[in-house]
């Protein structure tokens, strides 16, 4: 106890020297006052045996002043007691004088002033060995003699010892050097935590001072970012185990290791403390990290409790709209709208009061800048190492597009289940040959199942198809997988009131990379009333395609829209062509108008279009097998609900047999007209001039029959005559009319010779030109084909005429024919009186004369019959003026071979 | 107003049997007037320029003639003298309503069917008020024409 106060004591003491000089002499008597740079100070008793006369330099340096032998124990000794302000006790030995000599050393810390001075007394007290006063105090001879053989053995031993002491303390000075040259600060403490080295690096880092004394371990000062030393090894030896301390300041970054020794008998008998300097790595990490903080698309910032920007990345500059660094030092809130100032900055504070980090929240912002975003925002408070405040890293992530994707996906979403709910049409999922299908709510509602299940066995869709259109339903999937069909099948699937219904399944396999099938994802529709209204469709197509090809009308469809033509069936047997000839388009379709009509075609629709009215025209269509075809069309525009037209139906009818039939019907009509006046004329004409005979021989017979009047007998005979030549001239007339009517009888036609008819006429005439002294001319005449009598009939009531009024000494008539490009122009003139020129026309009226019956005999048909044998051959007659003098009448006939009736 | 006593008819048609009868046919009925028969107009205009008659002439056209009809006839007659000098019309075996519609659009002061017997002056009396058929005692009539 006295050892352990005795500091105390010595403080106490030193204050009076005598006090001083007594308590030496009870310590010692012999020792020796050093100072804390190990000069001594002042020695006490005899000291002789320790210190060196042989060499006195002077000086007071202990290494000088002690013997050499000393010198290494005493300086350990003042270290220790320097260090740990303890005693110390140690032993040294005079290796020169003998070397069973040994002495105690004491060092005691001596702080002469308090906070002066640290010094250290050494007190030299002589070694007693036990064995020696043992062998003085024992008289037995034996006994001596076998302890000096234990001693002898002892020394021996000790000697050996000594030799490894020796070896040990040449190793330990080895490792001084070693440890002397070493960079790494390093510290080493015994059991009482008191330092026994320490490296050149730690006595800078820990400021351990140059004393020769090496200090406790609690007197080391940790530069900041440190642990406190004496903690830390306490610590380690405490719990027996290496510990590791993360340090870092601003010039240092590593980790302190606290490594406890352990003793034979694992008591810990010292520890060693080491600092790994990682400085250089933490730079580069630094530098590495700055740079990928740099180039990071997110803005990082960091900010203080103000808001404050502290640090930034260029992301953060480009984010508020600034040029690079220009955020720093400029307060984070200036840069928002005004309207979420408050918000963002109580969300700062928030987390920054907390301490909790705030990760990846999504929110709407507005900068100044006039930038709306959405951000997806993470706020980390970091406790700086070496700043009271805490700092807040804020990254800002622009998310404003994936947000607008998923606001367009959610959009999307929503839309799809209306349209599902609105439609009947519910989706389905099966993974490839999986048990499970997923049912969307459109199809688990369409068969009555639950609610809230999503997933449903496969057979349980298989219990709702109907068992006869099971097979077909399965033999679409599988064309489906096998040759890429459309899986696209109607089928009959059971309700949730146990009722068929019709439905549509549309789906589409997905094949993976390497070909194989991943799933199907397909639909289901309810169909029943769309199948209903096609099955109605159907019937009213047929119906309307029955009418179609009955009545010959074809139906056409242009969408204006799409630019499609349709054509029904009938409209391709108007064209002559087969639906696998042609495919209806307008671009086409327009070409087979004729080309004439085409313009007009086109203006109608088009005006049709503009006004939306009704449109109809006549045109020539071209057909494949028929050349033109002629077409009645009509047609309508059709308007969707804006107004706008946007579909033209039209109707299209081939009227070219109606046409034909028509054009013959107004041929006959004309003819029958004509006929019917001719028939009114002939009637009437026939009524005058067949009555005016019958009246005269009437009114004749009465003069003569009537008794009561005498007509005498001259005028009897006159009476009687006059009757005679009316009754004549009453036979000729019929007989005028009968050949006038045989021209329309059937009659043998062939190729009729006309210089054979005038050779005949010319026979048969003989008398009257004889009579006359004319003549006839007549070159040679064309082969025409017709009836012979006809043309027998025709020369004959030409010629006649000319002769019968001809009144020249020698009547000529001539015949003449040329060829025109339709037949044959046929011409009979002669040298007589000629016809006015204002009665040319009239003279082929029916009983039309121009001469006096008293003058020339007549009927007045002559010429009509002409003309009617002439129109029978589709030719015309006219009477002009003759080269000759007198008429000429020039006929057409035309060189087909026209039938005769 | 003085009656003058019609002395002649001009008579203009293509047919000498109708002159021939009706001179018969007006002495049959005893009717005093004597036909005056011309089948070309030329003729027609000489003899009424050489007429003296201080009473206006009568003159029937047939209507059919072969070169130039009745109509046309008066209407060229009318053409050069007035209703004072001569009075024309049609007398005609037809009987067709446009026929006499023409007739009179050509000027025709009458229309008359023929035979020229009694019923025909019968009928000129009815048409023209002027002529009056006037007998005496020995069953022969005359036509008066007031003037």
């Amino acid at each position: 106890m006295a050892d352990d106060c005795s500091l105390w004591f010595i403080v106490k003491t030193i204050k009076n020297p005598q006090w001083f000089d007594a308590l030496i002499k009870t310590l010692g008597p012999n020792a020796i006052l050093i100072n804390s740079d190990l000069q001594v100070c002042q020695v006490y008793g005899d000291v002789s045996h320790y210190v060196e006369t042989s060499a006195d330099t002077g000086s007071t340096d202990l290494s000088f002043v002690l013997k050499s032998t000393f010198k290494q124990d005493v300086e350990f000794a003042v270290q220790v007691a320097h260090r740990t302000n303890q005693k110390f006790v140690g032993v040294t030995r005079n290796n020169t004088i003998n070397h069973s000599q040994k002495f105690k050393i004491v060092a005691y810390p001596l702080q002469i002033d308090p906070g002066g001075e640290m010094t250290t007394l050494i007190v030299f007290e002589e070694w007693t060995d036990e064995a020696a006063i043992v062998e003085q105090n024992d008289g037995s001879t034996a006994a001596i003699d076998a302890l000096k053989a234990q001693v002898n053995a002892l020394r021996a031993e000790n000697d050996k010892l000594e030799i490894n002491s020796q070896q040990l303390r040449e190793t330990n000075q080895n490792l001084n050097g070693i440890l002397d040259n070493i960079t790494l600060p390093l510290i080493v403490v015994d059991r009482s935590l008191n330092i026994t080295y320490s490296s050149s690096a730690a006595i800078t880092l820990f400021q351990i001072g140059n004393e020769k004394a090496l200090p406790h371990i609690s007197s080391c000062l940790s530069p900041e970012g440190f642990p406190d030393l004496s903690d830390c090894v306490q610590m380690a030896v405490a719990n027996q185990s290496v510990i590791s301390h993360p340090v870092s300041n601003d010039k240092f970054h590593g980790s302190l290791q606290v490594v406890p020794h352990f003793s034979t008998s694992d008591e810990v008998i010292s520890a060693t403390i080491v600092l790994n300097d990682n400085t250089q790595d933490v730079l580069n990490a630094r530098d590495e990290l700055q740079l990928i903080f740099d180039n990071l698309p997110e803005a990082i910032l960091a900010i203080d409790n103000t808001g404050k920007i502290v640090k930034s990345n260029a992301a953060t500059d480009r984010f508020f709209g600034l040029s690079k660094g220009e955020s720093e030092g400029k307060n984070k809130y200036d840069f928002f709208h005004e309207s979420i100032r408050e918000r963002i900055k109580k969300s700062d504070i928030d987390c920054l009061e907390t301490g909790k980090p705030e990760i990846d929240k999504v929110e709407q912002i507005e900068c100044v800048n006039q930038k709306e975003i959405w951000a997806r925002v993470s706020r980390i408070p970091v406790l700086q190492p070496y700043q009271e405040d805490a700092l807040l890293y804020i990254v800002i992530n622009d998310i404003t597009e994936e947000q607008k994707a998923i606001e367009s996906l959610k959009q999307s979403e929503r839309r799809l289940n209306v349209a599902m709910r609105v439609t009947s049409i519910g989706i389905w999922e099966r993974e490839f040959e999986a048990d499970e299908v997923f049912w969307s709510e459109g199809i688990r509602k369409l068969a009555g199942m639950e609610k809230d299940k999503t997933l449903f066995g496969f057979d349980e869709f298989k219990s709702h198809v109907h068992p006869d259109d099971w097979a077909k339903v399965e033999l679409v999937r599988k064309n489906h997988i096998e040759k890429g069909d459309p899986y696209l099948v109607q089928y009959r699937f059971r309700n949730g009131d146990g009722d068929y219904v019709w439905v549509e399944t549309s789906a589409q396999a997905e094949w993976d990379d390497q070909g194989s099938i991943v799933r199907f994802t397909g639909t289901i529709s309810d169909i029943t009333k769309r199948r209903a209204d096609i099955v109605d469709l159907h019937a009213l197509n047929s119906q309307l395609n029955l009418a179609s090809d009955m009545s010959g009308v074809g139906y056409w469809d242009v969408n204006l829209a799409e630019g499609t033509l349709f054509w029904s069936e009938q409209m391709y047997k108007i064209h002559g062509l087969s639906p696998e000839e042609y495919s209806p388009e307008v671009k086409t379709a327009v070409g087979f108008y004729h080309p004439d009509d085409l313009p007009k075609v086109e203006m109608l629709i088009a005006n049709a279009i503009k006004s939306c009215t009704d449109f109809s025209f006549q045109a020539r269509l071209k057909n494949n097998h028929q050349g033109y075809r002629i077409i009645n069309a009509t047609g309508k525009p059709y308007r969707d609900e804006s107004g706008r037209v946007t579909n033209i139906f039209g109707v299209f009818q081939d009227v070219t047999e109606v046409q034909l039939q028509q054009k013959q019907l107004k041929l006959t009509h004309d003819e029958l007209t004509r006929s019917n006046e001719e028939l009114s004329r002939f009637s009437y004409v026939c009524s005058h001039d067949m009555k005016e005979p019958v009246r005269m021989i009437e009114m004749m017979s009465s003069l003569l029959t009537n008794p009561n009047f005498d007509v005498g007998d001259v005028k009897r005979k006159e009476l009687l005559e006059r009757i005679g030549s009316n009754t004549i001239r009453l036979r000729a007339i019929i007989d005028n009319l009968l050949a006038f009517s045989r021209i329309d009888a059937k009659v043998e036609v062939g190729t009729v010779n006309l210089s054979e008819v005038l050779d005949d006429i010319q026979q048969t005439m003989l008398p009257h030109f004889q009579a006359q002294n004319a003549s006839i001319e007549f070159a040679q005449l064309p082969k025409i084909w017709g009836a012979k009598i006809h043309f027998t009939q025709l020369f004959q009531n030409l010629i006649g005429n000319s002769l019968k009024f001809n009144d020249k000494d020698k009547p000529i008539v001539r015949v003449a024919a040329q060829k025109t490009t339709s037949g044959w122009l046929i011409s009979v003139e002669d040298n007589g009186p000629g016809v006015p020129k204002d009665a040319r026309s009239k003279v082929f009226e029916l009983f039309s004369r121009l001469k006096r019956r008293d003058e020339v005999e007549g009927t007045g048909l002559g010429l009509s019959i002409v003309q009617k044998i002439v129109t029978q051959y589709n030719g015309e007659i006219k009477c002009e003026e003759s080269a000759l003098g007198g008429a000429k009448f020039e006929f057409s006939i035309s060189d087909t071979r026209l039938m005769n009736g | 107003m003085a009656n003058n006593y019609v002395e002649e008819i001009i008579f203009v048609d293509d047919s000498d049997d109708e002159a021939f009868v009706t001179e018969l046919l007006l002495r049959k009925e005893k009717i005093n007037i004597n036909i005056k028969h011309f089948t070309d107009y030329q003729r027609v205009i000489e003899h009424i320029d050489n007429s003296a008659s201080n009473v206006p002439i009568l003159a029937a056209f047939d209507l059919n003639m072969p070169v130039q009809k009745g109509t046309e006839l008066i209407s060229q007659l009318y053409q050069e003298y007035d209703s004072s000098k001569i009075i024309a019309g049609i007398f005609s075996g037809s009987e067709d309503p446009k026929d006499r519609k023409d007739a009179f659009e050509a000027g025709a002061k009458f229309f008359i069917q023929k035979p020229m017997d009694t019923q025909f002056f019968i009928t000129l009396m009815a048409t023209l008020p002027q002529f009056e058929l006037e007998s005496d005692p020995s069953g022969w009539s005359k036509l008066l024409i007031k003037c």
